[in-house]
């Protein structure tokens, strides 16, 4: 039993230093270090949003009709709306939404993908054949446009969001996870497992799936800023979020209306899109950086 | 390279099949009550039943099928529920305006974006590449509606330099109307003659193309300067410069050709994505084409316009795309192998 708990602490060890040599590698850049840490602030903010906010109220939606429409001072920092909540408290309440909604279209996303991936990649053939097709029809229009014409069919709702924006996402993952299943498939140890008789099942899940995720994972963390930037488009044009939700891009909308009187309404929730965004880009870069052997070298 | 090309439109056709039903069947199996629309609010029981006689709603799913792909291929796209005109109609008016939109902010795109990329890429890890690349990441990283509003937050509210929404002053179009010929305003008010209107065209256009342009820009640079450095890196152009020729014909006349054919296929796929940020920019600039077309159908659930400005699109994209995989095949250094692709 102390055996097994020592392996399992070494492993865990090894587990550790490499993940702690990928980090100092791809801090090495000061941009994608920079984004790393933008992207721990936001999700610190996101997790203590109550805590954070100046009017925790206000950000979850309270009326305060007679501060309405307040230009940024020291009591306001980014101003006022037109029902005279905080745009602050609302803007840090809406990064919970964003993070929270972007990770479990990303998840949804991969749920579909991972079983269509594994089955299309080891199994080959016919269904092999079908699925990628259908990835195709899917991977010939940009994910924005898919997404709106599904969430536009569904009905305007933030659980219809999610859904429209993983079911545009799906066919990039299956085709990565197709073919990480058919590069590993061939591998000494999995021919091995198949002539010892191991079940098809096993080898599948224990053998070739744990293989199969690293790269999958790198792909979805690139893919934030993306699925962030759709969810908000489509709130924007009214096919996601609803009042009251803090939602960024459903501010940004109802923030149009008050363009002429009030310029702060859409500039700051706006750029707060812009940073998250941004930051999710610059380390999806730092990540292909540091896994592209090409670019290392530069 | 025929062969290819048949291939590929062949492909494109059974992509556009499996839109065009998959639209269609969506539509039946939401409940969206169309007939109910189609009559308004305040309907009686029969007035609906009628409407639903009158849209062909009491047949059979597969008949209306059938039905629905005969007009398609008439280009009959059905009536709008809303404001009961053929869908065809009011995308024929819509359509051009858009174009316009997509095929100056392209274009622009590719003037500005290719010298950026390449001064970017000889002048690698310098303060100004450095500040390019970051520009480029920063323009794809930024919602497109917040840099439309923040274009006319600056440019005509502050400044009062550029009208804030429309194609064309109200007045003026009262005053200078403008003959339809082509359909594209700007063309038409060249062709007339008519000066004025047109250069009212252009300055109700320039706050909607740059925000449509930022994104191929960021895109178009960032890829000039990628494919340069391996350009660059390669023995024919090391063994010019070691010849004595110039830096300048080097790089403009030798590396830029090995260059073209990714750009030019990226800006053909920036294009497609130009087209899909009109349907969420248009409304906000209230520009009269197909995205604030589809941002009012959208809310008002009306499905005949929202699948007819689904399928325009998907056919620009799916001609964008064989454009795109055509001028990669006219690169000489692929070639053919008879009987595969």
């Amino acid at each position: 039993m102390s055996k097994n708990k020592n392996i399992f602490l070494i492993k865990l060890k090894r587990r550790l230093e490499a993940l702690w040599v990928f980090i100092k590698l791809l801090l090495k850049n000061k941009l994608t270090g920079i984004a790393f840490i933008t992207i721990v602030l936001l999700t610190v903010t996101a997790i203590f949003a109550p805590w954070i906010s100046p009017y925790p109220d206000q950000g979850q939606g309270q009326v305060n009709l007679e501060e309405k429409f307040q230009p940024p001072s020291t009591k306001h920092i980014f101003g006022t709306d037109e029902l005279g909540r905080d745009i602050l408290s609302r803007v840090i309440f809406g990064t919970r939404i964003s993070l929270v909604i972007s990770t479990i279209t990303i998840v949804l996303a991969l749920v579909i993908a991972l079983p269509l991936g594994l089955l299309a990649g080891y199994h080959g053939g016919m269904v092999d054949e079908i699925i990628m097709r259908i990835t195709d029809v899917f991977l010939s229009f940009p994910p924005l446009m898919i997404a709106i014409v599904i969430a536009s069919f569904l009905g305007p709702s933030l659980t219809n969001a999610v859904i429209a924006i993983a079911v545009a996402w799906w066919p990039w993952y299956t085709r990565i996870i197709r073919a990480q299943v058919m590069s590993i498939r061939e591998k000494p140890f999995v021919k091995a497992s198949n002539c010892i008789g191991t079940n098809k099942w096993v080898i599948l899940l224990s053998h070739i799936l744990p293989n199969t995720i690293s790269p999958v994972i790198i792909q979805a963390s690139m893919d934030m800023g993306g699925v962030i930037l759709t969810a908000a488009s489509l709130s924007f044009i009214g096919l996601g979020a609803q009042a009251p939700t803090p939602e960024w891009g459903l501010i940004i909308s109802t923030a149009r209306t008050y363009i002429i009187d009030a310029w702060w309404y859409s500039a700051f929730p706006g750029l707060m899109i812009f940073i998250t965004v941004l930051s999710f880009n610059l380390l999806g870069d730092g990540f292909r950086e540091v896994f592209d052997p090409r670019t290392r070298v530069r | 390279m025929w062969k290819f090309i048949i291939r590929r439109v062949a492909i494109g056709i059974f992509i556009l099949f499996v839109v065009v039903s998959t639209t269609f069947f969506f539509s039946r199996i939401v409940p969206s009550e169309p007939a109910q629309k189609w009559v308004g609010a305040h309907a009686t029981e029969e007035q609906i039943e009628a409407a639903k006689i009158e849209l062909g709603l009491d047949k059979p799913l597969y008949s209306q099928y059938i039905k629905y792909l005969g007009d398609l291929l008439k280009g009959d796209f059905g009536m709008s529920i809303v404001s009961h005109r053929p869908v065809s109609l009011e995308l024929k008016n819509a359509i051009p305006n858009t174009l316009e939109l997509v095929i100056l902010s392209v274009i622009l795109a590719f003037a500005i974006g290719l010298p950026i990329g390449v001064y970017s890429a000889i002048h690698e890890n310098t303060i100004f590449d450095h500040l390019g690349r970051f520009i480029s990441v920063g323009v794809i990283s930024m919602p497109t509606f917040w840099v439309a509003l923040m274009l006319q937050i600056i440019f005509s509210t502050k400044l009062g330099l550029l009208p804030l929404t429309g194609q064309m002053d109200t007045i003026l179009k009262l005053t200078n109307p403008l003959d339809k010929i082509t359909g594209f305003a700007m063309l038409d008010s060249v062709i007339t003659g008519n000066w004025r209107v047109f250069k009212d065209l252009i300055l109700h256009a320039i706050l909607p193309i740059l925000t449509l342009m930022s994104y191929s820009l960021g895109l178009t640079s960032r890829m000039t300067r990628s494919i340069l450095l391996e350009v660059l890196n390669e023995d024919y152009i090391r063994a010019s410069r070691a010849y004595g020729i110039k830096e300048r014909i080097v790089i403009w006349k030798y590396a830029i050709k090995n260059v073209l054919g990714t750009v030019t296929t990226v800006l053909a796929l920036s294009a497609g994505y130009a087209l899909v940020n009109t349907f969420v920019i248009e409304a906000v600039f209230s520009w009269p084409g197909i995205g604030s077309y589809i941002s009012r159908s959208v809310i008002n659930l009306d499905y005949p316009a929202i699948i007819g400005v689904t399928l325009f699109a998907s056919v620009s994209y799916i001609i964008l795309n064989l454009i795109a995989d055509i001028i990669v095949a006219l690169d000489p250094r692929i070639r053919f192998v008879k009987g595969g692709d």
